[in-house]
């Protein structure tokens, strides 16, 4: 592959492992359901 | 470990072809040009070929850690997809009126992708040559240069395996390809 002539030299080093793609996240547990309200006697 | 501050937190992206093979743990990627394996869940990490290459009873180069500036080792990246499409057989499209290529029964079409680089990395003029590289996309065509059918699906599905997007394109000549990849590079 002809990528041109060499510029200069960096490090890089990526804070999360490129070769461990992130598996893809759990869905969100349902939110509670809030109890129902107490019937408030007439 | 490096024994200088990093220049870049995040890999370099670049785009490369690979022959598609198959192994005894399924489809998986190998470099175009010396044959390397590229592994699932690691990097691939570069080795210089040449230093071994006895060139008049000596090293072609002296042995040395790649990237080496002034050698061609390195895990290589382009910095556009146009390069990368150089490595697809012509299509009968591509090469009419020429002879169309004869391909054996088993011919798998290389893939295509992204690529992350990173660890020392060579920054060229039209591209990088890095310590380490690990898929970023993957991209397969669906049908073989001369039309007839493969399994790409099944291929397709092993390559999931390294944790990336895995697209079957719909494409069979260079250009096709290279519009198709412009496209992604436009809109990543």
């Amino acid at each position: 592959m002809d990528i041109g002539d060499p510029i200069r030299e960096i490090i890089v080093e990526p804070i999360e492992n490129p070769a461990r793609p992130a598996e893809p996240s759990e869905p969100a547990e349902a939110p509670a359901v809030r109890p129902d309200r107490e019937e408030i006697p007439a | 470990m490096h024994d200088r501050a990093p220049d870049l937190i995040g890999p370099l992206v670049g785009w490369r072809a690979w022959n598609v093979v198959s192994t005894e743990d399924g489809w998986r990627l190998q470099s175009t040009h010396m044959g390397d394996p590229w592994p699932v869940g690691e990097p691939l990490e570069a080795k210089c070929h040449r230093d071994r290459v006895i060139a008049g009873g000596l090293p072609y180069h002296a042995r040395h850690e790649p990237p080496y500036r002034s050698c061609q080792c390195g895990v290589y990246g382009a910095s556009s997809p146009e390069e990368a499409t150089q490595y697809f057989v012509p299509s009968w499209a591509d090469l009419s009126p020429l002879p169309a290529p004869k391909l054996d029964e088993s011919y798998v079409p290389r893939a295509v992708g992204r690529v992350s680089l990173w660890g020392r990395v060579l920054e060229c003029s039209q591209g990088y040559r890095a310590t380490k590289a690990y898929p970023a996309e993957i991209f397969l065509p669906r049908h073989r240069p001369d039309g007839r059918q493969f399994d790409a699906a099944r291929i397709a599905f092993d390559l999931l395996d390294y944790g990336v997007p895995v697209d079957l394109i719909d494409v069979s000549t260079r250009a096709e390809i290279r519009d198709h990849l412009d496209g992604k590079a436009a809109a990543a």
